[in-house]
């Protein structure tokens, strides 16, 4: 007997797969802190420069030029405000976007929200650049959480919680 | 009786073999400096102690002769491989293995079977697990791989294994064929078989792959064009090496190759309109190319900037057309580990000579293929990356070994093999008609440029093995490619820095580098910037760059044209730096520890001069620095009088001198004690006390498990600064925790630890002494002014009142005026 489940389209309309090869594919990494001084919890994401430029040429933004033009950089962060979100202990934590900036080959997200309180679980709910397929390493450190989610492409949910 | 014994005695040595040689069995001590003697494989007659290749040093020899035919409208290769087989081993064998690599896309391939849903390393598009509600989900990308793969019929066709006109047996086990031999091939014979062979090439868009074609509908020839790259197309011989025999492990998709060197003829035969580049050089042009073609071709090789061999008006004809004919294009190359081509009418061609001078191959033709889709990006900075590349790589390793280098644009985003690359940059067409890009493609295009032509160094050339280790090209190939890349333009970001990797080398989903490449979890981290990031700290800061250049040269001319594994890379680096580099390689590449040293205290110490008059008043100056007691303090501030106040008519001896009074008995004391002394005793002491020097001890803790050298800027008091080098021997006996005296002339006021950020330390915050606030990110973000124009408050700024500056000057008078008037 065999079971059916729901099946559903990833990303519909992003046809193309990334190519492969001998270079470096996608990387992002965000890490989630509380920050003792400020007592807020910060969330810094970092991007490629040029897999951030990739990535929105599937955007239909238009013309684009994420290194030279701010204001594509703008909205490349509410892109990224809109994509990843929190819940810690099933609550939806209200990220704020603080800004971004470039520095290096990357370009920096910044969220900020109030200082939680002791956690159980932390689930990260993130649709930023799955497609070309990434790699995003999230790193959560909190007073009483801590670990690493690894965001393999087509994966948007993943929860960190004290039984793992 | 006597079995029994023998049985019991070989159950003992299975029991004993998974157990460690040496280990700690009392106390929790850890070596982390203990060579890597039963780590790394016994050294012998093939590969030596020292890293290089032994007295008996041996690799197989193949080669080809090929001819296959494109056809384009069925995108579908067809050809003969005479393969010769020269067995330079001690070993005979009765069999030959040969590498499938087409197979990997069938679907019973081990790949395709193994490819387990939505898991950590998948290749291809996306898909999603259900997980917490959310229901499975496959990418239209995913669909696009599957019904692709479905529809036409990937896989070698082997229609035929022959020797001397007789078949030869063959078993295909997934993307390996075994070839029986009908005689054993004893030591320095060689035999020569045929194998015919076809496939359906793959559209790289809908499967990623690392070759394949790309079709473009829009081209105004009737039912568009395509641009082949061909690469893993031909049954290769599996290497056959001393440390694992037959190279024989399945293609999963990851762990690229490992090849035999040989000599290569192949006969290419395409539509008559295409431009082929392959590795090797053409020995026919006068059969495929124009008079004017050859002569633009012989121009480039001595001009100073890329000359067209083709250009963007001929190309763009060239694909508006197509035909029915066919030419045949021939390549040989000599000494290559494999070969590769790509074809198209859509190739604008630009060549460029490249004179490096030396014996080896005093010039090289670097040249570039590329569509229209590429302009301007592609004619402006192709050939001169490719020059810029074999500049730089050829001076850390050996001149540039092949007679041409070549750049491809096609599907496929980076991928190397000898001689020709490809690569992936495109520009944007605009409503208009031009073509643009942004200036982070450019900066991928010389990048990747780079480290694909890179690769024909590293291994191409040195030939590791890529099925192993990937981290042992990719992550020399990105050491090297950072230096280039900065030798570049310097404004531009390139290379990966310590600081890079911090958060992946603190994770806890990674692997040791030392791990094959088929079970890394994460390859870019892995295999990329991590032995990246350990050479140039190899490079920058432990051996400093003469020795780290001079060893890394010699394993480079050791290994070229040979076959290194990573322990000969260890060795050789040991050996020929004369540093002894086995922690490090035990850290960075067999652990997943991180760096985090801690500075967790320092304190002062002043030499006692022994001298009681000198001693004595120090003392009690110390205790008069010390704080008053807040008791006494405050009884004061209360106006409360004490005995001795209310009693100033009773003092006695005490009251006049203090516990810190000398007597003369301590002064007879120190004289029969100076009189006691070595003359060396009070050499010493007298120049101690004259010097009157600080003296400091550090206590750092090691809290990533890492050892590394202990860099120390220590501020002194008058603002001047000293920079220090603790090597990574001080954490020899205790790994953990470390005590550093510091003697110096002049006071400190701060300490700190690896200021420049070069060692990888995962926390700056815990390197200062005394502790200094290190903000987050977010927190320096927001100290900073924004002044670029997109933090103007446009939208609360727009409606403001237009203002006169001269009617509001007159105004102010007005007012003024108003308040002198009483």
């Amino acid at each position: 007997m065999i079971r059916y489940v729901r099946f559903a389209l990833l990303a519909a309309g992003l046809l193309a797969a990334a190519a492969a090869g001998a270079h470096e594919s996608p990387q992002v990494l965000s890490t989630v802190e509380t920050n003792p001084r400020t007592g807020q919890l910060e969330v810094i994401h970092r991007f490629g420069l040029h897999d951030v430029e990739h990535a929105v040429r599937r955007f239909d933004w238009g013309s684009t030029d994420v290194l030279a033009n701010a204001r594509d950089r703008q909205r490349f962060s509410a892109y990224v405000q809109d994509r990843f979100s929190l819940r810690i202990d099933g609550e939806p934590v209200p990220l704020a976007l603080v800004g971004q900036e470039l520095e290096g080959r990357y370009l920096w997200v910044y969220q900020e929200a109030g200082q939680p309180g002791p956690a159980q679980s932390v689930k990260v709910i993130n649709r930023v650049l799955s497609e070309p397929p990434r790699h995003h390493l999230v790193k959560v450190q909190l007073q009483s959480l801590e670990g690493s989610l690894v965001f393999e492409p087509g994966v948007t949910e993943l929860t960190l919680d004290q039984a793992r | 009786m006597l079995q029994r014994f023998t049985l019991a005695f070989m159950l003992c040595l299975i029991c004993t073999a998974g157990i460690a040689a040496v280990r700690q069995t009392k106390g929790d001590f850890e070596d982390r400096f203990r060579q890597l003697d039963e780590v790394l494989p016994t050294p012998n007659a093939y590969r030596n102690a020292a890293g290089e290749p032994g007295h008996e040093y041996w690799q197989q020899q193949v080669d080809y002769r090929i001819a296959v035919a494109l056809d384009e409208a069925r995108r579908r290769l067809s050809g003969t491989a005479e393969i010769t087989y020269h067995n330079r081993s001690p070993d005979t064998l009765r069999y030959l293995w040969l590498q499938l690599d087409q197979n990997i896309f069938r679907p019973d391939s081990l790949a395709e079977r193994s490819n387990a849903f939505a898991a950590p390393g998948r290749r291809g598009p996306p898909v999603r697990d259900a997980k917490e509600g959310n229901p499975a989900g496959l990418s239209l990308g995913e669909l696009r791989r599957q019904h692709f793969l479905a529809d036409n019929e990937p896989g070698y066709d082997i229609s035929r294994v022959s020797s001397d006109g007789q078949p030869l047996r063959h078993t295909i086990v997934g993307t390996l064929m075994r070839v029986d031999l009908k005689q054993p091939l004893a030591p320095e014979n060689a035999t020569t078989f045929t194998v015919e062979f076809a496939y359906n090439m793959v559209e790289e868009d809908a499967v990623s792959a690392r070759a394949g074609y790309e079709h473009f509908p829009d081209d105004e020839r009737e039912g568009g064009n395509d641009i082949f790259l061909v690469a893993q197309w031909f049954p290769r011989l599996a290497a056959y090496t001393d440390y694992e025999g037959w190279t024989n492990k399945e293609f999963l998709g990851r762990g690229e190759f490992t090849l035999e060197f040989g000599n290569y003829d192949v006969s290419i035969t395409v539509p008559a309109d295409h431009i082929v580049s392959s590795t090797g050089v053409l020995t026919n042009p006068g059969d495929v190319l124009t008079a004017t073609q050859r002569e633009r071709l012989e121009e480039a090789r001595s001009a100073d900037r890329p000359v067209f061999v083709v250009t963007a008006e001929e190309a763009l004809q060239n694909e508006r057309e197509g035909t029915e004919e066919t030419q045949t294009w021939r390549f040989t190359a000599d000494n290559v580990r494999d070969f590769a081509w790509a074809s198209s009418r859509k190739f604008i061609w630009d060549a460029q000579g490249y004179q490096q001078g030396g014996d080896v191959q005093p010039e090289v033709l670097a040249m570039s293929f590329y569509p229209k889709e590429g302009e301007p990006l592609w004619s402006k900075y192709s050939t001169a990356a490719v020059i810029h590349t074999m500049k730089v790589y050829s001076r850390f390793s050996f001149d540039y070994p092949y007679p041409t280098a070549q750049s491809v644009n096609g599907p496929v985003g980076g991928m190397e093999y000898p001689m020709i690359t490809f690569n992936g940059p495109r520009t944007d067409l605009q409503d208009d008609g031009r073509r643009t890009y942004p200036l982070s493609e450019k900066r991928f295009l010389v990048g990747v440029i780079i480290h694909e032509i890179g690769h024909v160094y590293f291994p191409m050339t040195v030939n590791s093995d890529e099925r192993q280790w990937t981290w042992i090209d990719e992550g020399i190939n990105s050491f090297l490619d950072g230096i280039a890349g900065r030798e570049w333009d310097p404004n531009i970001p390139w290379g990966v820095e310590p600081r890079d990797i911090l958060e992946y080398m603190t994770s806890d989903k990674q692997v040791p580098i030392m791990t094959q490449s088929d079970s890394v979890l994460d390859l870019g981290p892995n295999a990329y910037h991590k032995p990246n990031v350990a050479l140039n700290i190899l490079r920058e800061t432990i051996l400093g760059r003469e020795l780290f250049d001079f060893a890394f040269k010699e394993f480079s001319r050791r290994w070229r044209f040979k076959r290194p594994t990573p322990a000969d890379f260890f060795r050789t680096m040991e050996e020929a730096s004369g540093v002894d580099l086995d922690w490090f390689w035990r850290g960075w590449f067999y652990t997943t520890d991180h760096v985090d040293i801690s500075l967790d205290r320092v304190y002062k110490m002043r030499l006692d001069t022994m001298n009681p008059d000198i001693d004595f008043s120090r003392r009690r100056q110390e205790e008069a620095d010390e704080p008053p007691s807040v008791f006494v303090q405050r009884n004061e501030a209360e106006g409360r009088s004490t005995w001795v106040e209310d009693n100033p008519d009773i003092r006695d001896f005490y009251d006049e001198n203090d516990e810190f009074t000398v007597t003369n008995e301590d002064r007879n004391a120190y004289l029969a004690m100076l009189a006691e002394l070595e003359p060396w005793e009070m050499e010493a002491l007298t120049r101690a006390v004259r010097e009157d020097r600080q003296y400091y001890v550090l206590e750092f803790s090691n809290l990533g498990g890492l050892v590394m050298p202990i860099i120390l800027k220590l501020t002194y008091a008058d603002g001047s600064t000293e920079r220090r080098e603790l090597p990574a021997e001080i954490w020899r006996r205790t790994p953990h925790a470390v005590k550093k005296l510091i003697v110096t002339d002049r006071e400190i006021t701060q300490v700190q630890v690896d200021p420049l950020w070069e060692t990888a330390d995962a926390d700056v915050e815990n390197n200062y002494y005394p502790r200094r606030i290190v903000p987050s990110r977010i927190e320096a973000y927001k100290r900073e002014e924004r002044t670029e124009p997109v933090y103007r408050e446009v939208m609360r700024d727009l409606n403001a009142p237009l203002k006169d500056p001269r009617a509001e000057e007159a105004a102010e008078e007005a007012i003024e005026g108003t308040e002198q008037t009483p």
